[in-house]
């Protein structure tokens, strides 16, 4: 070894790290001045009333995030979370009556998973790109959705699944703690499972993943179906809000979660994000969203000033990692 | 040899196409245990194709595959690697994205109890395998950051640690230094030993001279020779991988007439490039020797506008200009063929004449109108003159062999008004044939009065087509030679002693 490839090593590596340090805690800055300055600015900002509406709003949003991170990780897509929340909505409120209240969310879940899984098949199997399987998926389970009741809400019968929104425990609402735990659970399963750290490897290299023994489609089956539990998950939560099945529910869901992920730094040609950055991109976006509210900004110029955030957001961490990175 | 171990591997008659193009003729190949095998021919002679339907990337169309005695045809990737069938390609199979260690286990990481990756055992078996390669890196750091040397090490030490019947090297040396190469070839012999069969491709005869047991010449897609390594000298071995002889002499050179093309003072970028003063003119070719990190590379990018300068400055014809950006140079009449022409110099998905044929639709355009049949005329009789095989305009970039695929990077520069061509590794994994087309056109270009500025680590390329050598060392030049004197014992002392000094 000459001491000219050690050195080219050890600078590789601390300015990997460097940037490592960086992107971690990027999005965890901009989410504490961000909540630092609604906190000087809004005096409601820190109100419980408030904390409980981002938490209930963001946690939807997180649960089908993270599903949205592991399809966004194998370099896919899933444009379809939006649609499957609304079938999840109309399966659990259309089945509570028979099933009740374990067997219609058992059902819901099912049916939510499975539609995931069609996303995957299609995706691993045919040579559909994912953009186009899962905006299929998005205009067939929408369709499905306004079919089973030609268009009408269905009213949720059960009383006890009030209790999955507005439910507490430790004064913490549920949904939270729902997407806490997901997170929890994805983050172990990304970084100590072989299952997880595959979606990894697919994302960076699909055929030097294959030919190092790895089942590609088992891989992305498991992305999308993880993708369609999750979306199950925040249909049910959504349907517990409204206490209705609403075949309209999670309109443009999808394009949340997806601007979640960006902001939380994962790159859309897959393979890189941690998940600890894509729920403070989640929050960023909830306190960016409340901060807005509050404020009393025109509605109309709300859609604007969010889309400008996520550009801001996203074209900082590319400066950053273009002049941390360099050219060998 | 004539004592050798069990039959690991047995193709019968394989065959393969792609896209109706026959790749792979009824091939018979036998590859033992405890025995280097080694497979010639020019690229697109089916050497990667032949060891990707021994890995199972290819079905073969038709014929066998035997594996231990088994009739294993039509097996997977997947089921290859479980049964000892390891193949390191050309290629990597890395994962760019993930440390050294994680690809080293991928696939087979080692689990706790609860079925979770066990991250300790795996760092400890990656650690144990690189330090018995002699390589230290940092295995935690993404694969991308290292250098493509270290990385093939990596790829190389994934399949160490796998229980392997067979190893398959895909041209592993291509980007090796000498002592990296000692490291590999201490370690193969140590595999064979081991009783695994190895099956080795290099285009350096010397390196297939020196670790082969066998070989077996491909030429078109069928097998044109075989035998033990003793039967085969250098001449007799190239001469069946190309069916004709090729003279690799050094040339008579022409001292230049032309005028002053670029000039370049105190060319720096901080650490990295440091006050490289150098002049090139028209009919000549320079060459930039140095080892591997001396900032060959950076300079030329600096030079094409690729990267930014700190100081210094570049003068084409006399004028300075200010290279801001690659449009910039390109618009001046420098080009540039980068070293990874896969990535930054073809469309591969594209099919080959588009690639060659984009670069004539400015000129021949008139008022928006393009004349499709025109270029198409035109791209056709490049083609036939730069010897493009196979001889299709229609076929996809990426299905092309290396070397063709460098010379269409360079038939575009010659079909464009280009007074000065940087090259960054002409010949980085291309064979002996297309290599002296190469060189061939090389030499036409310089004949035509451009003036080509070309990095290699190729020690003998670089003595025989430049006529200037200048040494990089840290950053520095520190060194010029004249073509027709220098020798490779005076080159390597220049660019390893000012190296030792620096560090």
């Amino acid at each position: 070894m000459s001491a000219a490839t050690h050195d080219l090593v050890a600078t590789g590596s601390t300015g990997w790290r460097r940037i490592d340090v960086l992107a971690r805690n990027g999005q965890i800055v901009v989410l504490v001045l961000l909540a630092a300055l609604g906190g000087l600015f809004e005096p409601g900002f820190f109100s419980r009333l408030n904390l409980s509406a981002i938490g209930y709003q963001y946690s939807v949003i997180g649960l089908i995030a993270l599903g949205q991170f592991a399809v966004i990780l194998t370099r896919g897509i899933d444009l379809s979370q939006g649609s499957l929340i609304a079938i999840s909505s109309m399966v659990s409120a259309l089945t509570v009556p028979s099933l009740g209240l374990p067997g219609s969310i058992a059902a819901t879940l099912a049916a939510s998973t499975a539609l995931g899984l069609v996303n995957g098949a299609v995706v691993a199997w045919t040579a559909v790109p994912a953009f186009v399987a899962t905006l299929g998926m998005m205009g067939i389970a929408r369709g499905i959705a306004l079919t089973l009741t030609n268009g009408n809400p269905v009213p949720m019968t059960d009383a006890g699944f009030h209790h999955i929104a507005w439910g507490r425990v430790y004064d913490l609402p549920v949904p939270f703690l729902l997407f806490v735990v997901a997170g929890i659970v994805i983050a172990l399963f990304l970084s100590r499972w072989p299952l997880g750290r595959h979606l990894y490897a697919v994302g960076g290299h699909e055929e030097n993943a294959r030919l190092s023994g790895i089942s590609v489609s088992r891989v992305k089956l498991s992305a999308y179906a993880l993708s369609g539990l999750l979306s199950g998950i925040a249909g049910l939560i959504v349907t517990s809000r409204m206490s209705t099945g609403h075949p309209l529910s999670g309109m443009n869901y999808e394009l949340e979660s997806i601007a979640a992920v960006i902001v939380g730094g994962a790159s859309l040609f897959g393979g890189t994000g941690r998940v600890s950055a894509v729920i403070a991109g989640v929050l960023i976006l909830g306190v960016a969203n409340s901060v807005i509210n509050l404020s009393g900004l025109s509605p109309y110029l709300q859609g604007a000033l969010k889309g400008s955030i996520i550009l801001v957001a996203v074209a900082l961490s590319q400066i950053g990692l273009r002049s941390g990175r360099g050219r060998g | 040899m004539a004592s050798h171990g069990e039959l690991i591997v047995k193709l019968e008659g394989v065959s393969k196409s792609f896209a109706g193009i026959p790749v792979l003729h009824s091939v018979d190949c036998e590859f033992f245990a405890g025995q280097v095998h080694c497979l010639l021919g020019e690229n697109g002679a089916g050497k990667s194709t032949l060891i990707k339907t021994i890995s199972g990337a290819h079905a073969p169309d038709s014929g066998r595959i035997v594996f231990c005695g088994q009739d294993i045809t039509g097996h997977l990737p997947a089921w290859a690697k479980q049964h000892g069938i390891a193949t390191i390609y050309q290629e990597l199979d890395l994962i760019p994205n993930l440390g050294a260690a994680e690809n080293i286990c991928l696939g087979s990481e080692p689990r706790t109890w609860l079925g979770q990756i066990d991250r300790r055992e795996m760092r400890r078996a990656a650690a144990e395998t690189l330090k018995s390669m002699e390589l230290s890196l940092d295995i935690e750091a993404p694969v991308q950051t290292l250098g493509i040397a270290q990385q093939q090490m990596v790829a190389i030490a994934k399949a160490l640690t796998r229980n392997n019947r067979i190893m398959v090297f895909d041209e592993p040396t291509a980007v090796f230094t000498k002592n990296e190469k000692d490291t590999l070839f201490r370690l193969i012999r140590d595999i064979k030993a081991r009783g695994l069969a190895v099956v080795f491709i290099s285009h350096h005869m010397d390196e297939i001279f020196e670790i082969g047991d066998r070989i077996t010449v491909l030429r078109d897609g069928r097998v044109a020779s075989h035998g033990p390594v003793t039967d085969y000298d250098h001449d007799k071995a190239v001469r069946l991988m190309v069916g004709r002889n090729v003279d690799s002499s050094r040339r008579v050179r022409s001292p230049s007439s032309g005028s002053r093309v670029l000039d370049v003072k105190g060319l720096g970028s901080g650490s990295r490039v440091r006050d490289v003063s150098f002049h090139v003119d028209a009919g000549e070719i320079v060459g930039v020797a140095g080892l591997v990190g001396a900032g060959r590379t950076r300079m030329a990018r600096l030079i094409y506008g690729a990267d930014q300068r700190t100081s210094g400055e570049v003068r084409l014809r006399g004028a300075r200009v200010e290279p801001r950006s690659p449009i910039t140079m390109i618009q001046l009449g420098v080009g540039m063929v980068p070293e990874d022409r896969k990535r930054d110099g073809l469309a591969l998905e594209r099919s080959v004449g588009e690639n060659l044929g984009y670069t004539l639709v400015r000129a021949l355009s008139r008022f928006g109108w393009v004349p499709w049949s025109r270029i198409r005329q035109a791209t056709e009789e490049q083609m036939a003159k730069l010897r493009v095989r196979p001889n299709n305009p229609s076929i996809q970039a990426q299905r092309m062999s290396g070397g063709n695929q460098q010379k269409l990077v360079l038939g575009r520069w010659l079909m464009c008004h280009t007074d000065l061509l940087i090259l960054d590794e002409p010949t980085r994994g291309v064979d002996v044939g297309a290599r002296a087309e190469i060189y061939a056109l090389l030499q036409l270009l310089r004949s035509r009065g451009m003036a080509i500025l070309m990095i290699s680590s190729d020690l003998p390329e670089i003595l025989s087509q430049a006529d200037r050598i200048l040494v990089m060392a840290k950053g520095r030049v520190v060194g010029e030679l004249d073509g027709d004197q220098a020798t490779e014992e005076a080159v390597i002392a220049m660019a390893f002693q000012n190296e030792a000094e620096a560090a």
